[in-house]
């Protein structure tokens, strides 16, 4: 009663201020985040997620011992099992294989975020003007769409990774030609259906412009779906990376990074099993955790799920 | 004689993120047998909540049934279990909804459709008395005659997209119809039919209650379809049942101020009227009702008594009840 | 005349299988004149072709056959620009004010959107036109930022009816208006609407099933009947003497009890 009133006062005379401006808004994010909270499985991904996101932030500070991600040897502790000094034990070079696993974060994530930011970045405005404008453009965008897509993502990452070199930068280029088509497909279809919404017709009976139409009305629709999609993808952008480092077309030695850590660990399974292990936690819990929260994203961005 | 379906008290609650909302306020109601009763509200008012009360279709929470109890050939509704709903829900009692066309599964045929409702009431029956495979296509022709479809024979192979709006509405009937349930309850029925297609469809319930000696329900917001076939009607506002009358006395001698105010906002095909009166305000936020009669923040004729005492119904003229403090 | 359509037709081509096509029509032929000032009623039911009518009378969609001028200019085939300029004259509110507002914008947004769109306006003077439509349809300036959501379906309803007259349009085209709202809202707005007439000196084309309503509102109507119009002509007249077998369905589907509004019938 006393915010109604509140309110009344404050908009009967000047300005609405900040706060009254966006009090529906408040409003709608204090029920996501309440719809949120509710799910164990949601609330798991967002911790993993924030855990990973501050070790690849701050990564060079936490790590106990930095300089053995730049390829120290200390062959005198070569392959020691985990201990309270060396929690995740060492590798073949004497090097603490948890530092490398933090340091690593930080090349895994900027290649998902990466990966996942440029495929959306080229899918989306392809996508929704294929779904809006129609006609050639559309059968030509799509049909583009489908030759990128019936080629298995990887083997041509491969390829293009093996044709580039390797490095990081190669790495990004290829993962992000694979990836855009899967959101040409998603933003195209979620555009057709609301091309034929009644206010998008509002808007087109009082004049609009095509460009205002799509930036104003179709874009911001699309928001929700695509937040889902680009959370889940991180995952997969992350766990596709690491498949390519795996192979040996990631990042140059010695700079760590988990695919190329798995792939030399192998040779020392399975006596030291620690050395393959850690790694390999480290992507499957971060793949987990974006999965979880992209789930989570989408349940409380589901119109169908949001509060009554 | 004692009534088929007996509402006392019924009292509903809601409970969501912004705090539980009071839908249904004390809600009293008769229905005997082949008897047709007409549930006449605007949005909110509770109508659709009360019928899927009586259907047992309330998912709970967030439904939370405060009080009261809901009577059904003298069983308390209320306490059914879910095993015992089977033998009620589709057999004795049976429902049919608003837009016929999402309520037809669009892959299956209408015979698929309307065999497997007269499957489902059949197991409520004992083994030995269950129809087989020819006996329900033979069951299901029936039905579609009953309810005057012709043609029965290729209908049951058409799919729902190939029939009209009032043929889709007939086949609704149909199945609802089939386990033979002495209570039909119809919500909104004709809202999403054109015109003249809403005049056969309420012809065809009026129809079939003579013939089968069917009590019905029937909810809507058009007073016009109601007042076509029900023999009484009850009006809601806001959770509770204002007034509740023979349908000829509630429209020409309408005695509640909402019932009086809903009358006079209809347009008529008689001349000129003047201006059309709406009613001021708008309904409340059932999550803070107003105490004492809900109406009375909208009411000329509020009082002290009305803003703090809530008005139960009163029998003012024969079968004709009133909820309120002045209505004479 | 404000708007006059001759021989108006509007034609689909319906693909039934890899060979075959068919055409619907689904406005065949429709010849109409709509006084300025006045208030023309459509009457038709589903599938007559009235709201395929009201989209090609705005232009909305190109139609198939035919001429329309509005104001005395031909203005059947008219694109780009012009066409974009035509549309400050003539605007429509929808059917279902649910639908016909984005629901992540506020309200705010909603109205100032022709404005935006086509006089440019910003910043103080655009807030002030857009209180000032809010006040005109009655609602308190609370609502300025709140979503749809937060509205009842009358409320919505005049949003949608302040976006339509912000240009100051000559011509309103209403399509069901009120079919989705309840009766005292209905009755709220429809007798709003008349008042809005006269104030802001408009014409109206109301679409509707409803013939009671028409009945209220409009001096003339025209009955639709699978995209032809069957009769036309002065509502009190059609109405209590209608001409065509069609006409006389409807009035006779009309609910007794609205039709005389003095006995009941549970016969």
């Amino acid at each position: 009663m006393t915010a109604a009133l509140r309110e009344a006062r404050a908009s009967a005379d000047g300005p609405a201020g900040w706060r009254e401006r966006h009090a529906g808004a408040i409003r709608q994010w204090r029920l996501y985040v309440h719809l949120f909270s509710r799910s164990f499985s949601s609330m798991l991904g967002l911790l993993l997620v924030v855990l990973f996101l501050l070790l690849a932030l701050f990564g060079p500070w936490l790590a106990p011992h930095p300089e053995d991600a730049l390829g120290a040897v200390k062959l005198s502790q070569r392959l020691q099992p985990p201990s309270w000094g060396y929690p995740f034990g060492t590798d073949e070079m004497g090097n603490d294989i948890l530092s490398r696993v933090i340091i690593g974060t930080r090349t895994s994530l900027w290649i998902g975020l990466l990966v996942t930011g440029v495929g959306a970045g080229i899918g989306v405005p392809l996508g929704i003007v294929a779904g809006y404008v129609g006609g050639r453009w559309r059968e030509a965008i799509m049909r583009i769409t489908d030759v990128f897509l019936s080629v298995p993502a990887l083997a041509l990452a491969l390829a293009i990774v093996a044709s580039l070199g390797p490095g990081i930068d190669h790495c990004v280029l290829a993962l992000a030609v694979v990836w855009w088509p899967g959101y040409v497909r998603l933003i195209e279809s979620k555009t057709l259906s609301l091309r034929e919404e009644l206010y998008v017709e509002a808007a087109r009976a009082v004049g609009a412009r095509t460009r205002r139409i799509l930036f104003h009305h179709i874009l911001p629709n699309c928001v929700s779906p695509l937040i889902v999609k680009a959370s889940m993808d991180m995952g997969m952008a992350i766990l596709a990376a690491a498949s390519l480092g795996f192979i040996g077309l990631g990042a140059k030695p010695p700079h760590p990074e988990w695919g190329a850590m798995i792939s030399v660990a192998r040779t020392y399974m399975p006596d030291w099993w620690w050395y393959a292990l850690f790694p390999g936690l480290a992507i499957y819990l971060t793949v987990l955790g974006f999965n979880l929260f992209g789930d989570g994203l989408r349940d409380i961005l589901d119109p169908r799920s949001r509060g009554r | 004689m004692s009534a088929l379906l007996a509402i006392r008290d019924y009292r509903l609650d809601f409970a969501t993120f912004d705090g539980a909302y009071k839908v249904l306020d004390g809600i009293d109601l008769d229905v005997a047998e082949a008897e047709t009763l007409g549930i006449v509200g605007e949005t909110g008012c509770g109508k659709s909540v009360l019928a899927k009360s009586v259907m047992g279709l309330l998912p709970s929470p967030p439904a939370m049934p405060l009080s009261g109890c809901i009577e059904f050939e003298g069983r308390d509704l209320l306490r059914l279990k879910p095993r015992e709903w089977q033998a009620i829900r589709g057999v004795k009692i049976a429902m049919i909804f608003q837009d016929p066309m999402t309520f037809l599964n669009p892959v299956f045929s209408i015979g698929q459709q309307l065999g497997d409702a007269i499957a489902a009431q059949q197991r409520a029956k004992p083994a030995g008395e269950r129809l087989d495979k020819a006996g329900i296509r033979r069951h299901a022709e029936n039905m579609l005659a009953l309810v005057r479809l012709p043609d029965a024979e290729t209908l049951l192979d058409r799919y729902p997209h190939q029939l009209s709006g009032g043929m889709r509405q007939r086949v609704l009937i149909a199945m609802a119809l089939s386990g033979t349930p002495r209570l039909l309850i119809a919500d909104e029925p004709t809202t999403a039919l054109d015109v003249t297609i809403q005049a056969q469809v309420l012809a065809l319930i009026d129809d079939l209650v003579r013939r089968l000696k069917l009590a019905v329900i029937m909810i809507s917001h058009d007073l016009g379809a109601v007042a076509a076939i029900c023999r009484r009607i009850a009006v809601m506002y806001a959770g509770t049942i204002v007034e509740d009358a023979p349908a000829d006395a509630i429209l020409q001698r309408p005695r509640h101020p909402y019932t009086q105010g809903l009358l006079a906002a209809l347009p008529s095909m008689a001349g000129n009227q003047g201006a059309l009166q709406g009613i001021p305000g708008s309904i409340p936020n059932l999550l803070a009702p107003p105490a004492g009669c809900r109406f009375h923040p909208r009411c000329g004729l509020a009082s002290e008594r009305c803003r703090s005492e809530k008005p139960l119904l009163r029998e003012l003229a024969p079968m004709h009840r009133v909820a309120c403090h002045h209505a004479v | 005349m404000l708007i006059e359509a001759a021989g108006l037709a509007k034609h689909y081509r319906v693909k039934r299988g890899p060979f075959a096509a068919s055409v619907v029509k689904a406005v065949d032929g429709v010849d109409l004149r709509v006084r300025r000032g006045g208030a023309f009623g459509i009457v038709g039911e589903s599938g007559s072709g009235k709201s395929t009518l009201a989209k090609l009378l705005l232009r909305l969609t190109e139609p198939s056959a035919g001429r329309i001028t509005f104001d005395g200019r031909d203005v059947t085939h008219l694109a780009g620009e012009e066409l974009r300029l035509l549309r400050r004259e003539m605007q429509i509110v929808f059917q279902n004010p649910h639908s016909a507002l984005n629901a992540r914008h506020t309200i705010f947004d909603a109205i100032a959107e022709p404005l935006v769109v086509q006089d440019r306006l910003r910043g103080p003077a655009l807030r002030h036109r857009v209180e000032q439509l809010l006040d005109t349809v009655g609602l308190p300036k609370l609502f300025l930022y709140r979503y749809p959501h937060e509205l009842s379906g009358g409320q919505k309803q005049r949003v949608c009816i302040a976006r339509a007259v912000a240009l100051n349009p000559k011509l309103v085209i209403l399509d069901e208006p009120t079919s989705a709202l309840d009766v005292s809202v209905q009755a709220q707005i429809l007798a709003f609407l008349k008042e809005l007439r006269a104030e802001l000196n408009l014409t109206y084309i109301f679409i509707s099933h409803n013939l009671p309503v028409v009945r209220y509102l409009c001096d003339s109507v025209a009955v639709m009947h699978l995209g032809r119009i069957v009769e036309q002509g002065e509502t009190e007249v059609v109405f209590s003497t209608p001409q065509h077998s069609y006409t006389e369905t409807l009035l006779a589907a009309v609910p007794r009890f609205a039709a005389d509004r003095s006995l009941a019938t549970s016969a």
